[in-house]
């Protein structure tokens, strides 16, 4: 009987177990991808509602508190943002559209006519800019620099 | 990568709002004139017009200093628990004594550092809602009172160029105690030439800081209010991975009519809560009652919570705030991955279905022939979803990151080939019924009927939440949760009164499982019940019991049925049960059918428990229940169940009506 409460209890609870992970955030286990790295990533890792773990109180206020209690840089954003959200970023790009790859290109300023010449460039540069298993999210955006400088159309597109 | 006129150059015109650039010229004559922090005459006065216009009574005050008449007593009590939030020794429970104080330290000596943090602040940059008020109230002479600059401040808000505010509701997630009723937290929009996207929007949220305890133990320490509380800030787009692509809640979001002059109430009040601690309390001061509170300071006088509530459910919030601050355009709704997962998958044909299924599992070759061959519009959505499908099981933890990585990158790398732009399938469709516009989660309801051939009329009052057979718009489908659910039976041929049930909780997930999905259901419900059991051999007659039950099983949806199995545990204890308890095994097989409108639901189930220790019996029942919906606060329902137990068997019938408010 008590096996059983026990198994049910377990059962109950294995999400909101796993995800107090102190990793949660941007390291392993949470995205197939990995993130920069750094500090950056530290930024957030929320769990699940009404709790949360130790580093998202350590910056109570962290995503404008990160960079001295001011803004986050512009530079900071796009990094933090591909870092967080690479996952559904390389899903974008393969697909060419998605909501996540609108607010990148809106991050790094691409503008509205660009739009969805950007989505097509980002498609058809899919394999270069996820070249191999192990990259990560500041390999990714400079392999999205170099490309686009060499483009006709991107390469107005200053650096980040 | 921005070009030249972007994102710097917008923040750079970011407005400066009230006195800042003006500030910035005087504060080195500010600082000059160090003695006004002893001008003690313009204090006074300054105080003596506060109490003429009963500043301290004015409602902005209460809010701003969350201030509340507590359950016992007089007066007031603030709920913040952070003695830093005061600049009274009494603050906490004398406004009076509070504003008096704000009003002295305003005069203090600009500090030496303007970039100070938290307490160091000068009190009129720490504590910039309260000094904004004060100032349009009290027509704040410069020349007496110094305003001192707040770089710091300034340059968080003017971060925001906010619009808009959206009040954000996750729906329930029945596998976290937490998250069962739903979450509530605001986001700030910006403005569209500052280039509005909700994923970059910031998203305001009041949490318990649990150090990573979470399930039962948060459970009792969060009821217990044994949690420290505090609001953050965080990029929207980390909300809708948390809630959205981890948890798999479908994600609600209430744009609501705010001015931006309230907004930025809300802002600067929250720059003023910045690392205050206020005790979370799971039932009553927990996230949606503090963003309650919040939402009160930009615009002072809505009383979204009335009194003192003893709990205070999300969608309850949801609802208060929809019908007293009011929306602006449409309420949308984000589909949680596994929703986009589902809905994707269900718009394939079987054999594209198993196709998924092969990718995912590294079976099929996304660009071999079998793939190839298919028509762009399916090669799309098949690679699409196998990615979707392997993201969920590697976010579930059935693959890990080194058996998916490589698939998972060939499987895009294969869809960055098709040329065909976004997802081929169409997108989830946003509910008909929105969780505000569900029914109210407190029921009362009256019944008649038979039990064991003695006619009853029952009297029945639940205050929260939801039960299966309750109207199933604007709640998360197959979950149940139900607290404090209480009967009392009236018994006419014996002119006596008895307690039936008072059903301390009672939690049931059913999730149906599929070819792709596979989760759990289960279900724990505990309280006191009346069964009948045997007086000395003889015929058998009511006894109150505590009786437990917990159990875990699998549901699939059959057409428009949901069939469920679940093995179950039993514990009862009572006096009147021989050695005081029964405890022993159990099933339970059962079918919820409803009609595609709601109109008509119902349950048919049957369940034995085979009680082996204690009190010895085999019980069995079998029944249906059903519900018919009349309009849109009221229900009425009849059940009939054969029972047997103790080598005796017996009908319970009844006809139940119900209200929900």
């Amino acid at each position: 009987m008590k096996r059983l409460l026990l198994a049910v209890l377990l059962t109950v609870v294995p999400a909101g177990a796993s995800f107090a992970d102190p990793d949660i955030g941007c390291g392993p286990g949470t995205q197939i991808w990995h993130g920069s790295k750094g500090v950056l990533p530290k930024v957030l890792g929320a769990t699940t509602n009404g709790t949360f773990g130790m580093q998202t109180f350590g910056i109570t206020f962290g995503t404008l508190g990160c960079h001295q209690g001011g803004t986050v840089t512009a530079d900071a954003r796009v990094q933090m943002f591909a870092s967080a959200n690479l996952d559904r970023l390389a899903r974008d790009m393969a697909a060419g559209q998605g909501e996540t790859l609108d607010a990148f290109a809106q991050l790094i300023g691409i503008r509205d006519g660009d739009r969805p010449a950007f989505y097509a460039f980002t498609q058809a540069h899919f394999a270069d800019l996820f070249a191999s298993n192990e990259v990560t999210s500041t390999e990714m955006l400079g392999s999205l620099e170099r490309l686009m400088a060499s483009d006709p159309q991107f390469a107005t597109y200053t650096k980040i | 990568m921005a070009p030249r006129s972007g994102a710097r150059a917008r923040r750079a015109r970011a407005p400066f709002r009230g006195a800042a650039p003006w500030l910035l010229c005087i504060a080195g004559a500010a600082a000059l004139a160090a003695p006004a922090a002893g001008d003690s005459a313009y204090l006074e006065s300054l105080l003596a017009r506060a109490d003429a216009l009963r500043l301290a009574d004015d409602p902005t005050w209460h809010a701003l200093l969350h201030y509340r008449p507590p359950r016992l007593g007089g007066g007031v009590r603030s709920l913040a628990d952070d003695p830093s939030f005061f600049l009274a020794p009494d603050g906490r429970t004398d406004p009076r004594a509070e504003l008096a104080a704000t009003l002295r330290r305003f005069f203090d000596p600009p500090p030496a550092d303007p970039q100070a943090e938290h307490e160091a602040q000068h009190p009129q940059c720490r504590f910039v809602a309260r000094y904004r008020w004060l100032s349009e109230r009290l027509a704040f002479d410069p020349d007496r009172l110094p305003p001192i600059p707040c770089p710091r401040f300034e340059a968080w808000f003017a971060s925001f160029t906010p619009e808009r505010l959206t009040l954000v509701f996750p729906e329930a997630f029945m596998n976290n105690p937490a998250s069962m009723f739903g979450h509530t937290l605001l986001r700030v929009d910006a403005t569209a030439d500052a280039g509005r996207r909700d994923l970059l929007a910031y998203a305001i949220n009041f949490a318990a800081y649990t150090g990573g305890e979470s399930g039962a133990l948060f459970a009792v320490k969060g009821i217990a209010g044994r949690y420290p509380g505090y609001f953050s800030i965080a990029p929207y787009y980390e909300k809708v991975k948390e809630y959205g692509d981890w948890e798999n809640r479908d994600i609600w979001e209430y744009p609501l009519d705010f001015t931006r002059e309230e907004i930025e109430r809300v802002l600067r009040h929250l720059w003023e809560l910045d690392r205050v601690r206020f005790d979370y309390w799971f039932f009553d001061e927990n996230c949606s009652y503090q963003l309650l509170d919040l939402l009160e300071v930009g615009r002072p006088g809505m009383r979204l919570i009335q009194g003192n509530p003893f709990y205070l459910i999300p969608s309850d919030s949801v609802r208060t705030v929809v019908a007293k601050a009011g929306l602006q355009g449409n309420v949308t709704w984000r589909a949680s991955a596994d929703t986009q997962l589902r809905t994707g998958e269900s718009a394939l044909s079987a054999e594209d279905q198993e196709r998924v299924l092969q990718l995912a599992s590294g079976r099929l070759d996304p660009e071999g022939e079998e793939i190839a061959a298919l028509p762009d519009a399916r090669r799309a959505a098949v690679l699409g979803l196998a990615y979707d499908l392997l993201r969920h099981r590697f976010l579930s933890q059935h693959v890990t990151r080194a058996e998916s990585v490589a698939l998972s990158r060939r499987l895009l790398e294969a869809r960055s080939h098709v040329p065909i732009a976004g997802e081929p399938t169409p997108p989830p469709a946003q509910p008909a019924v929105r969780p505000d516009q569900g029914h109210g989660t407190a029921r009362i309801a009256v019944e008649s009927g038979y039990w064991d051939h003695e006619p009853y009329v029952e009297l029945r009052i639940r205050p929260a939440f939801h039960g299966l057979l309750d109207p199933e718009g604007g709640y998360t489908r197959g979950a149940e949760i139900q607290f404090l659910d209480t009967a009392v039976r009236i018994l006419p041929e014996e002119g006596r009164v008895r307690l039936q049930e008072v059903v301390l909780l009672d939690v049931l997930s059913l999730a149906a499982r599929d070819r792709i999905f596979e989760p759990i259901s289960w279900r724990f419900d505990t309280g006191l019940r009346t069964r009948l059991l045997p007086e000395h051999g003889s015929r058998l007659e009511p006894e109150p019991v505590w009786h437990n039950r917990a159990g875990a099983g699998v549901a699939y949806q059959l057409g428009p049925a949901l069939a469920y199995a679940m093995g179950e545990a039993s514990f009862d204890a009572a006096p009147a049960l021989a050695d005081g308890c029964a405890l022993g095994p159990g099933a339970e097989l059962g079918l919820y059918l409803t009609t595609p409108s709601d109109l008509w639901k119902g349950h048919l189930f049957a369940r034995t428990t085979g009680y082996a220790v204690g009190d010895r019996t085999v019980a069995a029942s079998a029944g249906i229940e059903q519900r018919i919906r009349v309009g849109a606060t009221t229900a009425v329902e009849l059940h009939a169940t054969l029972e047997h137990a103790y080598s005796e068997s017996w009908i319970e019938a009844g006809v139940r009506w119900s209200r929900f408010f």
